[in-house]
C-alpha cells in the first residue's frame, strides 16, 4: 500500500510538473475556459446549467455532459491523459477526454494487465507489465470507449472521447454547470449504467435556455462499485 | 518419468488439437490493435524463506518417522525458494513456469508446475480459457501466493498441504467463465472441467500416515516418504513400498475433476470441487505401487468481511481405495482461518484444522484410521515490497493407531515455531 500510494503521488507530480497536460481529474475536465483557444469572432460566453436526475429524480454523479458546437472548431491536441490500474482496477473508473489526445496506461499494481477494448471508437489491446510503461494510445475519434482486462475478468472502466473539449462530469449533485463561448447545437448526457432508448440522451436547447435538466426515463443498471470496494485474493 | 513424460505428450497430442483449434472457432474473437510490436514478455519472479525452527522432536514424515510436520530439528532451515517465469507468446498465450528449491525431501531442486494457457480476448460477457501441463486444480482459497504458498501461514491447512505433496493435473482444463461487471451483476461464475492422468498413487498417505500440516509441495517425479509401517512393506502384508511416487501413470485411465467457482462481487468466493481420479485400484506396478481409486467434494470459501478482515475455510470429504478392499478409508477434513490487517505492514492469522481418516477396509492388521486437530498462529511485519519477517507457532494433537506398530505412542502432541524471513525477487 505504501508503495501504491507512493506511485499514485509519483503520477500526480508528474501531472503538476506538466502543465496544461494533466486532465485526469473533473476539476480540469471542466475548466474549457483554460484548454480554450480565444476566437477572433468571440461572443459573449453564456453559463450553462445542467442537472440529470434518474427515474426518481434523485440526483446522478459522474454523467459526462457535453456541449456539440453547432460550428465544430477544429484544434490542435497535445494533451496527455491518465488512466492508472491501482488495485485491479481502473482508476479513474470514467476517463472524459477530448478527441485526439493521447491515454498512458500505467500500472501501479504489482502483477500484470492485459487491457482491452472492443469499442468502435477504439479498438485496442494492450499488456501492461510491472516496471515497463507501455506506450500511450492516442484517441482520436469521438465516442464511448469501454475497458476492460483479460486477465482480471472484474475491470472495468470507460473514456468518453469528446468532439471538443466542451464537457464535464456531473457533481454528487448531478450538476454540471459551464461557460461556452460559442454557439451550441445540442447538449448529450451519458452514464455507462444508462439504460435509455438511445445510448446517450441529447435536448436541443431553446436559444436563450441555459438551465437545462435531464430526468432518465428507464431505470438506470445496479451499481456495481462494490467491485471496486473490497478485494479478495485470488489464484494467481 | 518415462510416465510422466508419456502422460504429457499424450495430453499434448489428444487435447491439443481443440486447443489450437479453439482460435478459428472463436468468431466473437477480433483482431486488435496491439500497441507494442511484440506480445512475447517474460517476468521472473520468486521467493526465497529462511529462518529459524524449534520443534519437538518426532522424526518428520520427509524423514521416514511418523511425525505430520515437515521439521524435526532446531535450527537454521530453508523453508522456502521458488521461483516463477510467466511468459506471454501472443495475445492469448501464456506460460508458466514453477521451480523449488528445498534442502529435505528426496529431491532438492526441480519443477512443480508448468502450465502453457490459452485465454483469447472475446467481446462477450461469457468467455472461456484452456490450461494445458502439470498444474493444481484451483480447489484452494489459501495458496494465492506465488508458487501456490499460502500468504498468511508458512504451514498450510492439512487439506492443503495434502494437495501440495500428492495432488497434480497432468492434463488439460477448461473453463467456462462470466463475469458480473460486464452484466452489471454482483455475481460472476467459473465452470471448469480437468481431464487428466498421472495421479493414481492420490490417498497412499493420508491412508497410512494420516494428514500433516507442511508446506512441503512435492517435486516432479519425486519420491514421497513415509514411516516403514510392519503391515504395508512386509511380503507377508501389502507389500509395498515405504514411499509413493504421487505422480505416477500405472492404470492409463483418465480421471477427471469439475469445479464451480462463485462470486460475489469481489469480496466473497466460494469454490466447489468433485474430483475421482478413476483410477483402477487393482494395478499395481513393478515397484508395488497401486493405483488408488480417490474421489472427493471440496468446498472452500474465501470472504472479506471488511478491508482489514478475511475469513477463509474449506471442508474435504472422500475416500480412497487400493487392491480389493485392501486399504479403504474415508476422510474429512476441514478449517476455519481468520486473517486480520492490523495495518498496511502488519497481518495477524489465526487457523484451527481437523482432520480424520477412517477405516473401512478388511485388512484390519493395517490400521489406518487416524484423526487430530491443530492451531496455527502467524505474524508477519512487511518492511517493504520485497522484505517480510514472520513467525509462526503451531500445535496439534493428532492419533495414529498404527504408530503403536513401530513401538511409538499413537497419541502425539507436535509443536513447532518458526521465525521466518523473506525475500521476493
Amino acid at each position: 500500500m505504501y508503495l501504491e500510494i507512493k506511485f499514485k503521488t509519483c503520477w500526480l507530480a508528474i501531472g503538476m510538473m506538466l502543465p496544461g497536460l494533466a486532465i485526469f481529474s473533473s476539476n480540469a475536465l471542466t475548466s474549457s475556459e483554460l484548454s480554450g483557444e480565444i476566437k477572433k469572432e468571440k461572443v459573449m460566453p453564456s453559463n450553462y446549467s445542467v442537472n440529470v436526475l434518474d427515474k426518481n429524480n434523485k440526483p446522478i454523479s459522474n454523467v459526462i455532459v457535453e456541449f456539440h458546437l453547432l460550428e465544430p472548431v477544429s484544434r490542435d491536441n497535445d494533451k496527455l491523459a491518465i488512466m492508472d490500474q491501482i488495485e485491479e482496477q481502473f482508476a479513474p473508473h470514467i476517463l472524459a477526454i477530448e478527441k485526439g489526445t493521447l491515454v498512458n496506461f500505467p500500472n501501479s499494481d504489482n502483477i500484470k494487465h492485459h487491457i482491452y477494448s472492443f469499442s468502435q471508437a477504439k479498438s485496442f489491446e494492450q499488456g501492461l507489465y510491472e516496471g515497463k510503461q507501455a506506450a500511450p494510445v492516442k484517441f482520436d475519434s469521438a465516442g464511448i470507449v469501454d475497458l476492460g482486462c483479460n486477465i482480471h475478468d472484474w475491470m472495468l472502466g470507460y473514456i468518453y472521447v469528446a468532439d471538443s473539449h466542451h464537457f464535464a462530469k456531473t457533481d454528487i449533485n448531478g450538476h454540471v454547470s459551464l461557460s461556452i463561448d460559442n454557439a451550441i447545437k445540442s447538449i448529450t448526457v451519458w452514464h455507462p449504467r444508462m439504460q435509455e432508448k438511445t445510448k446517450r440522451l441529447t435536448i436541443v436547447p431553446a436559444l436563450n435556455q441555459r438551465d437545462l435538466a435531464f430526468t432518465l426515463e428507464n431505470k438506470m443498471l445496479e451499481d456495481t462499485e462494490g467491485y471496486e470496494s473490497l478485494s479478495i485474493e485470488v489464484y494467481p | 518419468m518415462n510416465s510422466i513424460s508419456a502422460s504429457i505428450f499424450l495430453s499434448l497430442l489428444i487435447f491439443g488439437m481443440p486447443v489450437s483449434g479453439a482460435s478459428a472457432v472463436s468468431g466473437a474473437s477480433a483482431k486488435l490493435e496491439a500497441s507494442a510490436k511484440s506480445q512475447i514478455n517474460h517476468d521472473v519472479s520468486g521467493i526465497i524463506q529462511v529462518g529459524l525452527v524449534a520443534s519437538s522432536n518426532l522424526v518428520s514424515f520427509l524423514n521416514s518417522g511418523t511425525g505430520i510436520l515437515r521439521h524435526d530439528n532446531n535450527g537454521l532451515i530453508l523453508q522456502q525458494g521458488i521461483l516463477q517465469i510467466d511468459s506471454d507468446w501472443t495475445s492469448a498465450f501464456s506460460s508458466k513456469l514453477v521451480f523449488n528449491a528445498y534442502t529435505d525431501g528426496d529431491q532438492h531442486i526441480g519443477p512443480s508446475q508448468i502450465e502453457i494457457k490459452y485465454q483469447p480476448l472475446l467481446k462477450s460477457a461469457l468467455k472461456y480459457k484452456v490450461r494445458l501441463g502439470i498444474f493444481y486444480p484451483e480447489l484452494s482459497v489459501e495458496n494465492t501466493d506465488i508458487g501456490w504458498l499460502s500468504p498468511d501461514t508458512y504451514q498450510q491447512s492439512a487439506i492443503n498441504s495434502w494437495f501440495g505433496e500428492e495432488l497434480r493435473i497432468f492434463g488439460i482444463e477448461g473453463s467456462l467463465f462470466k463475469s458480473g461487471r460486464r452484466t452489471s451483476t454482483p455475481w460472476s461464475w467459473d465452470a471448469k472441467l480437468g481431464l487428466y492422468k498421472g495421479n493414481d498413487p492420490l490417498g497412499s498417505v493420508i491412508a497410512w500416515r494420516g494428514f500433516a500440516s507442511h508446506d512441503r509441495q512435492s517435486l516432479f517425479a519425486e519420491r514421497l516418504e513415509f514411516a516403514p509401517y510392519p503391515s504395508v512393506v512386509s511380503v507377508d502384508g501389502i507389500d509395498h513400498p515405504a514411499w509413493v511416487e504421487p505422480f505416477s501413470e500405472l492404470d492409463s485411465r483418465v480421471g477427471a475433476y469439475l469445479g464451480l467457482h462463485l462470486n460475489y462481487l469481489r469480496r466473497t468466493e466460494f469454490k466447489y470441487y468433485r474430483y475421482d481420479n478413476l483410477a483402477d485400484p487393482n494395478v499395481v506396478n513393478s515397484q508395488r505401487l497401486y493405483a488408488w481409486r480417490t474421489k472427493f467434494h471440496s468446498f472452500a470459501l474465501n470472504h472479506q468481511l471488511n478491508r482489514r478482515w478475511q475469513l477463509k475455510s474449506q471442508l474435504l470429504y472422500g475416500s480412497t481405495m487400493m487392491g480389493d478392499n485392501f486399504v479403504h478409508v474415508d476422510y474429512f477434513a476441514g478449517f476455519l482461518q481468520s486473517t486480520a490487517k492490523l495495518n498496511s505492514r502488519n497481518k495477524v492469522t489465526f487457523r484451527l484444522d481437523v482432520f480424520d481418516v477412517a477405516e473401512q477396509d478388511d485388512i484390519p492388521v493395517d490400521v489406518n484410521t487416524s484423526f487430530g486437530h491443530a492451531l496455527t498462529f502467524n505474524y508477519q511485519y512487511q518492511f517493504s515490497k520485497l522484505w517480510r519477517i514472520g513467525t509462526e507457532l503451531h500445535i496439534n494433537k493428532n492419533t495414529a493407531f498404527n504408530r503403536a506398530n513401530l513401538g511409538l505412542s499413537p497419541k502425539q502432541y507436535e509443536r513447532q515455531i518458526l521465525l521466518i524471513i523473506d525475500y521476493r525477487l
